[in-house]
């Protein structure tokens, strides 16, 4: 089975946690490995990013989100947002134009989260919930129609961050994962040590760079397949004539 | 990877030292079973007084003391809770005791409940009124029976049952699942003891978070949802006011109103609510209210449709003559004065 198949096979699962609410079962106590609005009226799990945001405010110390967010990144750390992320799952349909990425930039996502952080301590707020263009989509969009939400000031300024989040989506392959996502840069943070992993053999490759068209995130997965920015879908590997670049999933090999 | 840890370490610092200026308030609630308790005079009879702790702050010391009226006394007296942790329950046992000349007929007995909570080195003393309602037969010598099934629980002790919840068992098969492997497969010199160490501290993070029950506390933020605090609407901070018009229409209001006003203690806009009905009830005594903690009472929350596709949304005004509801705070004065005039 091709990777992409696998994938797209995953993502669905992730799409179908999300909107699992559906069933009739109420919000549980998992925390998504993603960003997914708990708003949204047929989530049952909570975002972390929203969580979080909550738990700043109220002061506690987050001992049971830290111990999630370590669980996730030790699995699979930015996988999830290759893998399983439905607001990935979005970008990942829109990614028409896969080129490199600026590497500078992509340090943003750790400045939302920052923000994000900070702007709930300072305000006492959830200022990134209200700007969030998941929490547009899965939350201010499904209010409007069941009555909740109206058009106005909120609603427009969620409408405007989605729009404008499509529209790098749609210009920039994996552009809110490349260089926004405060999701992304939690689990970033784990993207060195995570079991799912991709392994380079130098000895394979042929510099051909097919992997370097291939990546959605525009990095060199040659190079970068540990950095902060890999998201760990696969697909360079699928590129790799030689086989030089392989997905795996297990603790990485001796340098 | 040192980047990463020295932003994950200064949002740990960043977390650990916030905190929100919260001013005096309730956090405990107090139910009482049953809730009319059969006593003879010059007898005994147990109760069970069931205390959830509706917030992200720890109640400590907390205590029940007898009231009134005269002729009863809790004895023995009850034991204190040491400690209740954010969003725990806990339930104690009471004793009530009636003298022989104690009042017959039903009785409307009060206790206070006295305990403290800190927001850190700023405590609050709080005494808040629990209800008991007696029915106090006439002495028939021996100790009347004990109407109440109170079970194993221990007083102030934590109820076990359903306080682990299956995510975190299943999280943590998952750190089990990958600690072994971590542990003993040493393939690269550093990074098996640092994928271990993290699995370590991952587990017992979690372990620690279910203790404090903020698993619940993830659940009660994710149940509820506040229309402020996702953006589909503003947040309202200001006092409530009626224009001249909006509070003659309401006094001009001749048949009873009901209303249900549904909160969540964390929820910004919802004190807007709160007050803007009370505004509205001190304008004209034919409407009562009643408010309700959603978080609490979900239930009531779904049959009153105070939910939208399973979450329930606050704040929420229900007009229970005519069953409708008011979602929100933006623009609340003039949608529930409409409602008043609509509905009278």
């Amino acid at each position: 089975m091709r990777i992409t198949t696998g994938r797209r096979a995953v993502q669905g699962m992730g799409v179908v946690l999300g909107l699992f609410g559906v069933t009739g079962i109420g919000m549980t106590h998992i925390l998504f490995p993603g960003l997914h609005c708990y708003a949204c009226p047929w989530a049952i799990t909570v975002c972390p990013v929203g969580l979080v945001q909550n738990l700043v405010i109220f002061g506690t110390v987050p001992f049971f989100w830290v111990g999630a967010m370590i669980v996730y990144g030790v699995v699979a750390a930015r996988g999830f947002c290759g893998w399983f992320c439905p607001f990935g799952t979005l970008n990942d349909l829109l990614s028409f134009r896969r080129v490199r990425i600026r590497s500078s930039l992509s340090y943003g996502k750790f400045v939302i989260l920052l923000g994000t952080l900070v702007g709930a301590w300072a305000l006492t707020d959830t200022v990134f919930c209200k700007l969030c263009p998941a929490a547009s989509l899965e939350a201010s969009l499904p209010y409007l129609f069941l009555g909740v939400a109206k058009v106005n000031g909120p609603f427009l300024i969620h409408m405007a961050t989605l729009g404008a989040t499509l529209l790098g989506m749609v210009l920039i392959a994996r552009f809110w994962c490349r260089y926004l996502c405060p999701m992304g840069a939690i689990l970033a943070l784990f993207n060195r040590v995570s079991l799912l992993h991709l392994e380079w053999n130098g000895a394979e490759c042929t510099g051909c760079e097919t992997c370097i068209d291939a990546c959605p995130m525009g990095i060199d997965p040659r190079q970068e397949h540990d950095g902060h920015n890999c998201i760990k879908c696969g697909a360079c590997t699928e590129s790799c004539v030689p086989n030089s670049l392989r997905l795996r999933c297990g603790l990485r090999k001796a340098p | 990877m040192r980047q990463a840890l020295a932003i994950l370490l200064a949002a740990l610092v960043l977390l650990a030292s916030s905190d929100l200026a919260w001013s005096q308030e309730e956090i405990l609630t107090w139910s009482v079973q049953p809730a009319a308790l059969d006593v003879s005079a010059g007898g005994r009879a147990l109760a069970r007084v069931r205390i959830e702790n509706t917030s992200a702050r720890e109640a400590d010391d907390i205590e029940l003391v007898w009231v009134g009226p005269e002729g009863f006394s809790l004895d023995p007296a009850p034991a204190s809770v040491a400690v209740l942790a954010p969003f725990a329950s806990t339930a104690v046992e009471i004793t009530v005791a009636a003298t022989s000349s104690a009042p017959q007929g039903e009785v409307r007995g009060s206790l206070e409940a006295i305990y403290t909570y800190c927001i850190d080195d700023l405590c609050y003393q709080i005494v808040a009124p629990v209800v008991l309602t007696l029915r106090v037969a006439p002495s028939t010598g021996p100790t009347a029976g004990v109407p109440v099934d109170v079970g194993t629980l221990a007083n102030g002790e934590i109820e076990v049952p359903g306080r682990v919840p299956w995510s975190a068992v299943a999280l943590g098969a998952v750190v089990l699942l990958l600690g072994v492997p971590g542990l003993l497969w040493r393939r690269t010199r550093h990074l098996p003891a640092l994928v271990a160490l993290l699995v370590i501290a991952g587990g017992v993070a979690l372990g620690f978070g279910v203790s404090l029950d903020q698993h619940k506390q993830a659940q009660a933020v994710g149940a509820v949802l506040c229309t402020s605090c996702v953006g589909i609407e503003t947040v309202q901070t200001l006092s409530p006011r009626l224009s001249a018009a909006q509070a003659a229409a309401v006094e001009r209001l001749t048949t009873p109103v009901e209303l249900l006003v549904f909160y969540a203690p964390w929820c910004r806009s919802c004190p807007y609510a709160e007050e803007l009905v009370a505004l509205v009830a001190a304008h004209n005594g034919l409407v009562r209210y009643r408010l309700v903690n959603a978080e609490v009472e979900r239930d009531l929350a779904a049959q009153h449709g105070v939910t939208r596709a399973g979450r329930t949304v606050v704040p929420a005004i229900v007009h229970l003559g005519t069953g409708k509801v008011l979602f929100g705070a933006e623009d609340l004065g003039h949608r529930l004065v409409s409602l008043l005039q609509e509905a009278s």
